[in-house]
């Protein structure tokens, strides 16, 4: 190796070398599919971007909604007799404003009916799988005393000489507002 | 060339002109860009070769040339001719590929580039007037041209690719290159002197040629 003729052609060769690579195969149907889906990248990240900002709402949203309060399950009470209707107190009568008293001036209050309490919250199933377990056995070998019966409770005869209790209606005087008198106030001395 | 008159399909257009083939893809006739997609695709991929150095890169680029240059084309009224026009777009798209980080990151992980494709001992055909050592020699400075031509400035080996790839003329080179016919012609001189002198370097041969004045080039 030495002439520059030689090392020409190497170079020749070498650079043909290179640039000898054919296009692969299908470059046309590749380019063409391209071309026949335009709008494809775009679409999909419109809906890319659709997507994240439903998330981004559903995030905010969740965030300013306060947490519901939890319900508080009033202490269980084993009674074997049927809980008592719930008294039915009609709600405290009103009177109207008097017309000396400017109506807005009379208070609103919202008078909420007594609710009646709640019933116990009975587990749908045992929270510890022990509890069914024991409570079979103590019915399969039931061994102890029958509980003792409750009687009812006979109620007391009234006395023939005892007079009705007289419940007086309730009154409600509206309220007097006597009027505010603003006085200047004199300088101190 | 038999043609609809709604410029829909085209039955055959073998021998019609590459304007032929534009003002009808033009119209809306995918199946002339597919011929004119045909027509070019190795002098379209080759360009996009000698710029990015990778057959995967290139065609890539390549498609990617051939999808802005279909988007373009109404913009195309033919002062210049169809595959100049389509090089140059060409060259932009290779040349913003090779710029880009992806681009950079993918050459520090995989070197497969001029100088790592090298091609087997097997690549250079044995010549029947050389000895099996002779061939052998032959080979080897292959591979050390290779390396040497990666490791050339950007502006002399896109110019000595292009030139070298029988695909392009000078002055498409030029279009693309951006670069007068002259300059194109002394990038690929003083490629060509600097790769003989690192092979002197080397020790692959004792004479290198003088530089020429590359003046304002």
């Amino acid at each position: 190796m030495g002439s520059q003729r030689e090392i020409d052609d190497a170079i020749d060769r070498a650079v043909r070398d290179i640039m000898s690579v054919e296009p692969r195969a299908g470059l046309r149907s590749r380019v063409l599919d391209r071309l026949e889906r335009p709008a494809a990248g775009w679409f999909a990240l419109a809906r890319l971007a659709g997507a994240a900002a439903l998330l981004v709402i559903v995030a905010i949203a969740f965030l300013m909604i306060p947490p519901a309060p939890r319900p508080v399950a009033p202490p269980t009470i084993a009674s074997s007799a049927p809980a008592p209707a719930p008294p039915s107190v009609p709600p405290p009568a009103v009177a109207p404003p008097s017309a000396g008293v400017p109506a807005d001036s009379a208070p609103t209050r919202r008078v909420r009916p007594p609710q009646p309490p709640r019933a116990p919250v009975q587990p749908s199933r045992p929270l510890f799988p022990a509890q069914g377990v024991v409570a079979a056995a103590s019915v399969a070998g039931d061994s102890t005393a029958a509980l003792e019966t409750i009687e009812p409770v006979a109620p007391l005869p009234v006395a023939a000489g005892a007079s009705p209790i007289a419940i007086q209606a309730i009154q409600i005087e509206p309220l007097t507002i006597e009027r505010i008198v603003v006085a200047p106030i004199p300088p101190p001395r | 060339m038999a043609e609809s008159r709604d410029c829909v399909t085209v039955t055959d257009s073998s021998g019609a002109s590459d304007l032929d083939l534009v003002r009808l893809a033009q119209a809306g006739d995918t199946g002339a860009f597919g011929e004119l997609v045909e027509r070019n695709r190795r002098a379209v991929f080759r360009a996009a070769l000698a710029a990015v150095g990778s057959a995967a890169e290139a065609d890539d680029v390549t498609q990617e040339a051939f999808v802005t240059a279909y988007r373009k084309l109404s913009g195309f009224r033919g002062d210049a001719a169809f595959r100049t026009w389509l090089l140059a777009i060409t060259w932009r798209k290779a040349i913003d590929r090779r710029n880009s980080m992806t681009r950079w990151l993918r050459l520090t992980v995989s070197q497969r580039d001029f100088g790592e494709d090298t091609p087997d001992i097997m690549d250079s055909a044995p010549s029947r007037d050389r000895s099996p050592e002779e061939d052998l020699a032959a080979a080897e400075l292959q591979r050390t041209l290779r390396r040497l031509i990666a490791t050339l400035p950007k502006k002399l080996r896109d110019a000595l690719l292009l030139a070298g790839s029988g695909e392009h003329s000078y002055e498409q080179i030029g279009q693309m290159l951006g670069a007068p016919v002259g300059t194109v012609k002394w990038r690929v001189s003083e490629a060509r002197r600097l790769l003989k002198q690192k092979l002197a370097a080397l020790g692959h041969t004792e004479s290198v040629p003088r530089p020429i004045d590359a003046r304002s080039r």
